[in-house]
């Protein structure tokens, strides 16, 4: 579930950047999310979540036309089930375009985990964690988050050991998951819009 | 990172001269700067090494500690990794200013170390379920001048080189539960191989070419950069974006085989250079923090 707000004073006046505006995200996993009860205090690893999602989503917003503005992006995992970080990023860019911030492109979020020879797109929160019994190479997951229209890369993470190749192979399937999802992720905010404000009918 | 302010002139200059292979002080876009080396600076730690990169310096200690192994891994001890930049690198790190950085520093080399070739874990168990050696690495950044994920990687790789872990022996005391006696010997020790600990290769993209080893003029003019860590067998153990920018796959590509070659080129130096070091023993000079 992600939350917007903004384009909101900065609060802290001494940070005040004249040109542009500022991004800033919270990242926080629910304590039920996770198979073993998580604590409210902010661990180390959702401050690096936090991280990666201002990371990707940075490129994407067009900070330059909000001067002297503060975004919020506030993210809260509610179940855990694999593939948080792709999914956390699809989210906060749709909740970003909901909410009318100005937008160079949509971030889509893809992430595969590797293991031995084959991989998984999107892995459940068992395959993520699951260490093959064989202590082969090529282990690992990996992120991609990715404007469609402008072929970029806006985030990329990877963990575990794997080839070169592998890596490179991976991401290329990330992109390729990320395609696929953007008609679908198009769809249902055009959709939205047309629910909240219906178009005037043509009489 | 500590920022420098670099105008847009000095910008387009940096900029053309990594389009024509040429950096400021006349580096090639893949090559290093002068890199110094030593261990065993700190006596009160069980391993330890300083590295000097250009500016930058980092500080590493390690020491090993005896405590209860994961439940999920009961055969196994860990690492924990700990990065300070203290105030003495930049005013910036004064009080809460440097957090921000260090858990990011931190958070990547757990990452970087997070897979079951770099370490091997196995042999920091002293016995299963009960004790194990914790490794508690501890980074302490003396001076920031840009590529900091490089000299600590090299840093970390020369103090577990240099660690000497003693060695235990596991008797059974008078009510049937284990003792662990340490040996008083200091020259009976343990010691880590770490032929597969893998080196950090930072890649700034400036313009349209990306550069190894930037330093903070270079890095105000870049937007993004790719951290990648490599094994001397050229696997790749973490990969990570890194700045406000976008990159193309094209570039990310290029990048992830720049950096392989250069990683890999790393290693055989710095194993070379470490046994060269441990084979001087006692007779070398340390050159210490006053060098």
């Amino acid at each position: 579930m992600c939350c917007v707000y903004g384009p909101r004073e900065t609060e802290r006046k001494d940070e005040t950047d004249m040109k542009c505006g500022r991004l800033t995200t919270d990242m926080r996993f629910a304590p039920f999310s996770c198979p073993e009860r998580g604590s409210w205090i902010q661990g180390s690893q959702d401050k690096d979540l936090s991280l990666m999602l201002h990371e990707s989503l940075q490129p994407a917003l067009c900070l330059h036309k909000y001067p002297r503005s503060q975004i919020e992006v506030n993210v809260m995992v509610l179940e855990n089930s694999g593939s948080v970080l792709a999914h956390a990023v699809t989210c906060a860019s749709l909740a970003l375009a909901d909410a009318g911030i100005e937008m160079y492109d949509l971030v889509l979020g893809c992430s595969i985990r590797q293991d031995g020879a084959s991989y998984v797109v999107d892995p459940s929160y068992e395959e993520e964690n699951s260490c093959s019994s064989a202590s082969g190479e090529n282990q690992g997951g990996l992120s991609v988050a990715f404007l469609p229209s402008l072929n970029q890369i806006s985030g990329l993470q990877s963990d575990g050991e794997m080839a070169e190749e592998t890596l490179t192979a991976g991401v290329r399937t990330c992109i390729e998951g990320c395609y696929k999802l953007y008609p679908v992720i198009q769809q249902a905010l055009a959709k939205a819009v047309r629910r909240a404000a219906p178009p005037p009918s043509e009489s | 990172m500590a920022a420098v302010q670099v105008s847009e002139a000095e910008k387009v200059y940096i900029l053309h001269g990594i389009r024509d292979d040429l950096r400021v002080d006349g580096r090639g876009c893949e090559d290093y700067r002068h890199m110094e080396i030593e261990t065993d600076v700190v006596s009160n730690t069980d391993g330890s090494a300083k590295v000097t990169l250009g500016h930058t310096a980092v500080l590493v200690g390690i020491k090993a500690e005896i405590g209860k192994p994961r439940p999920m891994v009961p055969d196994e001890g860990y690492l924990e990794f700990f990065v300070d930049c203290s105030a003495n690198a930049t005013p910036e790190f004064e009080g809460r200013g440097g957090e921000e950085l260090g858990t990011e520093l931190s958070n990547t080399l757990y990452k970087v170390f997070n897979n079951k070739h770099s370490v091997d874990l196995n042999s920091l168990c002293i016995s299963a379920g009960e004790h194990c050696w914790v490794l508690y690495v501890d980074v302490l950044l003396l001076q920031c001048d840009g590529n900091l994920y490089d000299a600590i990687s090299v840093a970390i790789k020369a103090a577990l080189f240099n660690t000497k872990i003693p060695r235990v022996h596991i008797s059974a005391d008078d009510e049937g539960g284990k003792e662990i006696e340490l040996s008083d010997d200091p020259y009976d020790c343990m010691r880590l191989n770490v032929e597969n600990v893998p080196c950090i290769v930072t890649l700034c993209k400036v313009g349209h070419r990306h550069v190894v080893d930037a330093t903070l003029q270079e890095k105000a003019c870049s937007v993004a950069s790719l951290i990648i860590s490599v094994t001397h067998k050229g696997m790749v153990t973490c990969t990570r974006k890194v700045g406000g920018g976008s990159l193309d796959p094209e570039s990310i590509f290029e990048m992830t085989e720049a950096g392989k070659r250069v990683g890999k080129a790393l290693h055989a130096p710095l194993m070379k250079l470490l046994q060269q070091e441990e084979s001087l023993g006692k007779k070398h000079q340390k050159v210490g923090f006053l060098g």
